[in-house]
């Protein structure tokens, strides 16, 4: 297995057919495929292949073009009982009978990406967090349907564990399921918001306050973020540096990515509140971690290692100076 | 040796040796640091306090034989040596798996037992190396492995693969013949049928069971009408066996080889037996595609397909080759070699 697992998918499903040793050890033994090469029978092949590898804990079925439907995320729930991470993104074919189906066989999941799946309703979502309570990484960018408020607080009060959303373009969040899921996942450490033009300053003052990992903030044009959301975060790190302490956590906690673009009513003071109170936020090139494209009135905003570049500069001007 | 000459010789020159007993239980002496290089002997050396004598020397895994030992020292005399840059234990690893592709399945199950894991990742690069872009058929030609899966086993992985024509075509070409079977079935049941319509009155059927008036001889000549009947019967049945089994046929340097391929013999199953037709509810069933065709022009594409079936079935090993190959777009190109046109697939 260790030699296969250096190969290709393709011969994978190709040594499967040379003797019955080889079909067998990759049949029980095979712990991880992906179906993301496959260009035009996908769904076939996952209804032929899904149900001989049981032992499947990572299923990758990212398409370029929608394939997959119903029948086949059917199959994989009643045959891979132990899979763990699955992605289904641009599955625009199915249906909420994918996400029941998913909720009841897959409950081990951890790890599930099922963005651009414009189908699913927020009912079936929320029904597929009641039973796959293990999940860490959610990736529900563009399931406009399916990412509600309703949505949110049943993530929030099944999966406890979660680590990572991606809610990008899910239009139809406001603060209310937001400020649940901050509440019910404390453990929160990536958190994507962009195009969520509903939130409010309420919604990010909940996660400071109530995400002490929190390392990645996507705020992308939520333009209703003001000033008082950018000191709550700024606050944040003195708490959590308090609360750290005494868990003996280090410095290098605290955000390390903030994207704040296009949220123009911001001013600078607020920001570099922000900026000064996580030395892992950069403005400098190479190593850009705060991101305000689109903010013309935050040119001014530095981080520490930019403003000893400028001190320096100026202190021993260039000599044909 | 001289109390004098002794002194002369540094501590570090007196390499202690430890014993090593393979599984063929030949014992062999080997330096301590370069054998303690494998994770299990070092256990062994730290823990249990083995390998000091000829009497406990350490006995190795079944999997590790003298000569495979030979090359995992060979390796780890090179690798434990301090100093060494990449580059250099880059192109000594290269050298290193350069032998047979048995040896290195042996290395590499040996190196695994031994669980050293540097060059189990060598090794099982290597293999991977030689297993990728290969055929099932070429796998097993390397490898030296059974040939032990049944045609339709080699197959499953692609049953339900139909982006190929001219798999498209053949499941076409089997429809068509499973309606035309369906068909004669159907006459037949309707001759069968008509044939036992009973237009005798109620008196004579009575007289007949009581036993009055009854001719033997009349009863004999029923039972040979009976038996004219089922020989009838059943060379209608070879004849359609024939045909379906004829879609199978190839002509090779004008002898005439049978390939008998699992939907054939199904088709011969469904004409033997009178089941009712197993493929009725199949994916494929498209034989009525040509409906409202001109005649003449259904029967060129009858003939086309047939012929096309045949020269399908002969190339069907190199098929099997190519349908398990990417999934990239490929392109459909006609060659007639030695006026024998044949279809391959090339990217």
């Amino acid at each position: 297995m260790q030699i296969l697992s250096l190969v290709d998918d393709q011969t994978v499903i190709t040594a499967s057919g040379v003797c019955r040793g080889w079909r067998d050890a990759i049949y029980f033994g095979l712990a991880r495929l992906s179906l993301s090469w496959c260009s035009k029978s996908m769904n076939n092949l996952v209804l032929s292949l899904v149900p001989k590898f049981v032992k499947l804990q990572t299923l990758i079925l990212r398409q370029d073009k929608p394939q997959l439907e119903d029948n086949a995320v059917e199959t994989i729930a009643k045959c891979c009982h132990e899979l763990q991470i699955l992605d289904l993104s641009k599955s625009f074919k199915l249906t909420d009978h994918s996400l029941y189906e998913l909720a009841l066989g897959c409950r081990d999941l951890t790890k599930l990406n099922i963005s651009g799946c414009s189908a699913f309703s927020d009912n079936a979502l929320a029904y597929l967090a009641s039973f796959c309570r293990k999940l860490k990484v959610l990736n529900l960018c563009g399931c406009v349907r399916a990412a509600s408020d309703t949505a949110l607080q049943a993530i929030g009060q099944y999966c406890n564990q979660l680590q990572s959303l991606n809610l990008g373009w899910c239009d139809n969040v406001g603060d209310v399921g937001v400020t649940t899921l901050a509440y019910g996942c404390p453990d929160l450490r990536i958190v994507d918001l962009c195009g969520c033009v509903r939130i409010t300053d309420d919604s990010v003052i909940a996660l400071a306050t109530r995400c002490p990992h929190l390392r990645s903030l996507g705020l992308y044009y939520c333009k209703n973020i003001t000033d008082r959301a950018m000191y709550s975060l700024a606050h944040s790190k003195v708490n959590n540096r308090m609360w750290g302490s005494v868990k003996g956590g280090n410095d290098e906690d605290g955000l390390r990515t903030l994207n704040i673009s296009q949220c123009t009513a911001l001013t600078p003071s607020a920001v570099q509140a922000v900026c000064d109170s996580f030395p892992s936020l950069h403005t400098c090139s190479g190593r850009h971690s705060l991101i305000m494209s689109g903010c013309l009135n935050l040119t001014s905003v530095h981080c520490a290692c930019a403003v000893h570049a400028h001190r320096a500069f100026t202190t021993f001007p260039h000599p044909a100076h | 040796m001289s109390e004098i000459d002794m002194a002369v010789i540094k501590p570090e020159m007196m390499k202690p040796y430890i014993w090593l007993e393979t599984s063929d239980g030949s014992i062999q002496q080997v330096e301590q640091e370069i054998a303690m290089y494998c994770p299990l002997i070092c256990q062994e050396i730290i823990q249990k306090g083995m390998g000091s004598s000829k009497s406990c020397a350490i006995c190795l895994p079944q999997r590790v034989s003298p000569v495979t030992l030979s090359l995992i020292l060979d390796y780890c005399r090179f690798h434990q040596v301090p100093g060494r840059s990449n580059k250099e234990r880059k192109s000594y690893d290269e050298k290193f798996i350069r032998m047979d592709t048995k040896r290195l399945c042996e290395l590499t199950s040996a190196a695994d037992s031994l669980q050293l894991k540097p060059l189990v990742d060598l090794t099982s690069r290597a293999l991977a190396r030689i297993i990728e872009g290969k055929s099932p058929e070429e796998i097993r030609e390397i490898f030296h492995l059974p040939d032990d899966l049944t045609e339709e086993e080699k197959l499953e992985p692609l049953k339900n693969t139909t982006d190929d024509p001219r798999i498209r075509l053949l499941n076409r070409l089997y429809a068509k013949k499973r309606k035309e079977l369906r068909e004669r079935e159907r006459l037949k049941n309707v001759e069968v049928e008509e044939e036992h319509v009973d237009e005798r009155s109620v008196d004579d059927l009575l007289s007949f069971i009581n036993g009055n008036d009854g001719d033997p001889k009349e009863v004999k000549t029923s039972k040979n009408k009976k038996k004219n009947r089922r020989k009838k019967e059943q060379q209608q049945k070879n004849s359609s066996l024939k045909e379906a089994s004829e879609v199978n046929k190839v002509e090779v340097n004008g002898q005439s080889i049978r390939h008998q391929s699992a939907e054939a013999d199904r088709i011969a199953e469904t004409s033997n037996s009178h089941t009712e037709d197993v493929f009725a509810h199949r994916e494929f069933d498209d034989g009525d595609i040509d409906d409202g065709i001109d005649p003449a022009l259904k029967e060129k594409i009858d003939r086309e397909v047939e012929d096309f079936a045949r020269r399908l079935n002969s190339d069907w090993p190199e098929r099997m080759q190519e349908l398990l190959s990417s999934g990239q777009e490929r392109k459909m190109m006609l060659f007639t070699p030695n006026g024998n046109s044949f279809l391959r697939r090339n990217a």
